[in-house]
This record gives structure tokens, sequence and C-alpha cells, in this order.
């Protein structure tokens, strides 16, 4: 990082999502909406912090991770925070949300920013990014089916992780 | 090899005392605030756009000190990368990651390795209840006759009626003095503030030397002492509704993942 990238991640990391009196912050609702902890959602918010970083300082477009922009749709709920407090009077532009137009080629797309955010990651934090927030490629792009449940109205229960070759050989090792 | 009382963590001491009867909350926060008064913490007050943030942060001996496992509760939030936490959420997210405050009390004070040869197995334990062995309730015993002291020793201050013959005594409690009812004049009380600074200025590991408090680190403390307080008293609630969200121009929502350029 040089002087004024570093002057940027300071202000951005400085950077508060609401109001501290608040019952239920920033970071609460982002647990409790994604059936996350408290501990990994303040994490999320602070890998979010890093994400918008990479939005400014890097020369290619960027994609987050799925937790990161679950974060991201979260601050953009708070408009004031985010387009008053973050935008204007502590970067100074506006960063704007662009979801993906779907097909195969907006797919081919989001992966090789992904990747290159990922790269820039590395680059600018001199670490690695935490693989449960950021996962590699492919676990990021191999689909997801998230939908809204009123959990007052329904139970879930998970699916089981039955794989065809497990029932194919009987065994806990797959067939070569 | 005996433990000498200053050595214990505030927790440790509650335990012995009083193994049935003591709040898990009021040991989470004596744990909190003993480490941020040996600096493996920091509480700092931060004021941007007329709010007041309060955060814990690292503090600067956050590396070389080796935690127990109750203290490693507190430190828990921070070994990931996060340099701050806003007080109010650290606290709710401790509470959360030991499971409430009974929780730490039970599985993670009363089961320290060091407290095991205080308490003996016993049908009560079944009911969650402790029984002191031989060796705990002797201890007990010794930790009561000092506490008194202590105690009284506290109160003359307070009256102004200081000797300083009373020192080394209270600095025998170590940081333990702050679980002290008698303590709290100290933490509010300015002319009660170099004082207050000795007592808590001391080594306490072997191998470690804590550095000594500041004017500067006693106001700050103070004022921890004061928020963190508060945190705790409704640190408990996980639980909030609110009311939905509000939209002045209709809203709109996005599909899903998307990047920017």
């Amino acid at each position: 990082m040089n002087p004024a990238h570093q002057q940027l991640w300071n202000q951005i990391s400085d950077f508060e999502f609401g109001d501290p009196d608040a019952r239920l912050g920033f970071v609460d609702r982002l647990a409790r909406e994604n059936g996350w902890s408290l501990e990994y959602a303040s994490r999320v918010s602070w890998e979010y912090k890093r994400f918008l970083f990479l939005y400014c300082v890097c020369q290619h477009s960027v994609t987050p991770s799925d937790q990161v922009d679950q974060a991201w749709h979260l601050h953009l709920l708070y408009t004031e925070s985010y387009w008053v407090d973050f935008c204007r009077n502590t970067i100074g532009r506006e960063l704007h949300h662009g979801p993906t137009k779907g097909g195969n080629a907006e797919g081919d797309k989001f992966k090789l920013w992904y990747e290159k955010t990922l790269e820039s990651y590395r680059k600018y934090f001199d670490t690695a990014p935490p693989a449960d927030i950021w996962p590699d490629v492919e676990t990021r792009f191999s689909g997801f089916n998230f939908r809204r449940i009123d959990l007052n109205k329904f139970w879930i229960f998970p699916k089981p992780k039955l794989r065809l070759w497990k029932l194919r050989s009987g065994i806990g090792r797959p067939p070569k | 090899m005996e433990i000498a009382i200053r050595d214990w963590t505030p927790a440790e001491v509650m335990m012995i005392l009083s193994p049935n009867a003591i709040k898990g909350g009021d040991m989470l926060k004596y744990t909190f605030l003993d480490l941020i008064i040996k600096e493996v913490l920091a509480y700092e007050k931060v004021e941007k756009d007329g709010k007041t943030f309060r955060n814990i942060s690292m503090g600067p001996l956050l590396h070389a000190y080796q935690a127990l496992p109750h203290e490693m509760a507190c430190l828990a939030p921070f070994q990931k990368g996060q340099p701050h936490i806003e007080l109010k959420l650290y606290v709710r997210t401790l509470v959360q990651n030991v499971g409430g405050y009974y929780n730490f009390r039970q599985k993670y004070v009363k089961r320290a390795p060091r407290l095991k040869p205080y308490f003996q197995s016993s049908l009560w334990n079944i009911l969650n209840m402790h029984v002191l062995s031989d060796q705990g309730k002797g201890l007990q015993q010794s930790l009561k006759t000092q506490i008194e002291a202590v105690r009284n020793c506290l109160k003359n201050i307070a009256m102004r009626n200081y000797d300083p013959a009373a020192n080394p005594l209270v600095q025998s409690l170590g940081n333990n003095v702050i679980i002290l009812k008698e303590w709290e004049p100290f933490m509010y009380r300015k002319d009660l503030e170099p004082l207050a600074r000795h007592f808590l200025k001391q080594p306490i590991q072997v191998d470690l030397e804590f550095p000594e408090f500041d004017a500067q680190f006693l106001d700050a403390f103070s004022d921890a002492w004061a928020d963190i307080s508060d945190a705790f008293s409704d640190g408990d609630g996980g639980g909030s509704s609110d009311g939905g969200d509000g939209s002045s121009d209709g809203g709109s929502g996005c599909g899903g993942c998307g990047g920017g350029d």
C-alpha cells in the first residue's frame, strides 16, 4: 500500500456502520438475517470494509464473496450511512452495486472478477483472504439457492448429503 | 505449588469464595476488566459525528500474555484479524460465544484445570452444585480472612484515614481487589486516583512485567468501568426485534450477487 492507499484504508477501517446505541446494530442484524454467530458476522463486516477498499483502489472490476455481498446488501439498506456517511463523507465517491444480469457470459465475467479480487486482496493486504469468508472461485460460484423463509411458520431441516458414488460402491471411498 | 492470591484471576477467586451463588455475568465482567488492567485488551472511546463509540481492541500485551482457558473466551473475538469491536457488540458476542453467563461459570471457570484440586466430586454435581475439597475450604478461609482485612483497609482509605502500612495488604490481592464493593470509590473519586494506580500497578506473572499505569490509563479505565458495567447489565439480551424496514421512495431490491466497476 502506498501512503495514499494507507490513508484511504484508515478512513474505511475506521468507518462505523451505525448508531452505537442501537439495540439491533448492523452486525446483530447481519448475524440474525444470515443465521450467523455474532463473531462471524463481525468478521464479515470487517472483510466487507476490505472489499470496499479494493473496490476503490483496484484498476479492475471487483466482486465480493457471497458473505461479503450480504454485508454490502445490508449496508445499502442503511441508505444514509451508505450514500452520505460512507460514499460522500468518507471516500468522496459513489460505489454502485451491480446485480448479475444472468446467463453464462455473466457467470464467467463474475468468476473472473472474483478471481482478480482475491489476487488483489493478497497484494494489498499482504495476507490470504480468510477461506471461511472468501472461499475459492469454484466454491463461490458452486450454485446457491437462497430464499427468505419465515421461521415462525416453517421448520428447516438440512438435506442429507448422500453422494451417488457412495450408494454405488457401498463404502466410503469414491470408485476409481 | 501453591498459587499466591494475587496470581488467581477474579473469576477463580469468586468461584472459590462462593461456588454456587456467584453470578456468571459478574465473573465474565471482572475477567474482562482484569484483562484491560493487564493491558491484554484495550478500551477506547471515540467521538465521531456527534456519536460516542466505545471500542474494545487488542492491548499491547495480547500476544505475550499466557491466557487461561476462561480468559481465552474474552480474547477469541480478536484471534482472526479483527482489530476492534464496539463494546456492546463485544459483550453480546462474548455471551453468545460462552453459551450464556451460567455456562461461563460452569464450563469455563469451574472446569479450569488449576481449580480442580479445590473441588471434590459429589452427588451434588448432578445438580450442578459444587462442593469444595478440604484444600478448597482452606483456600476459601484464607481468602475470606485476607479479603475482610482488605475491605476494612479500603473503607478506612475512602474515609480519608490512610495508613501507608496497609499498602502491602491491599496489593497482596493483586487485581482481585476490583471485585470488592469497597473498591468502587477508587474508580470514581479523583482524590483516590494515585492510590488506585498504586494498588493495581504490579507484576502479575513471573515472566511478564506489566507496565506502570499513568494517569491517562486510569482515567480511561475509570470510564471503562462504568461503561462495561452498563454493557454487561444488558449484554445477555440477544434477541431484539425491529419494526421492519422503512423506505421513502417505494424501494427496490437486487436479485443476486454482483460487482462494481
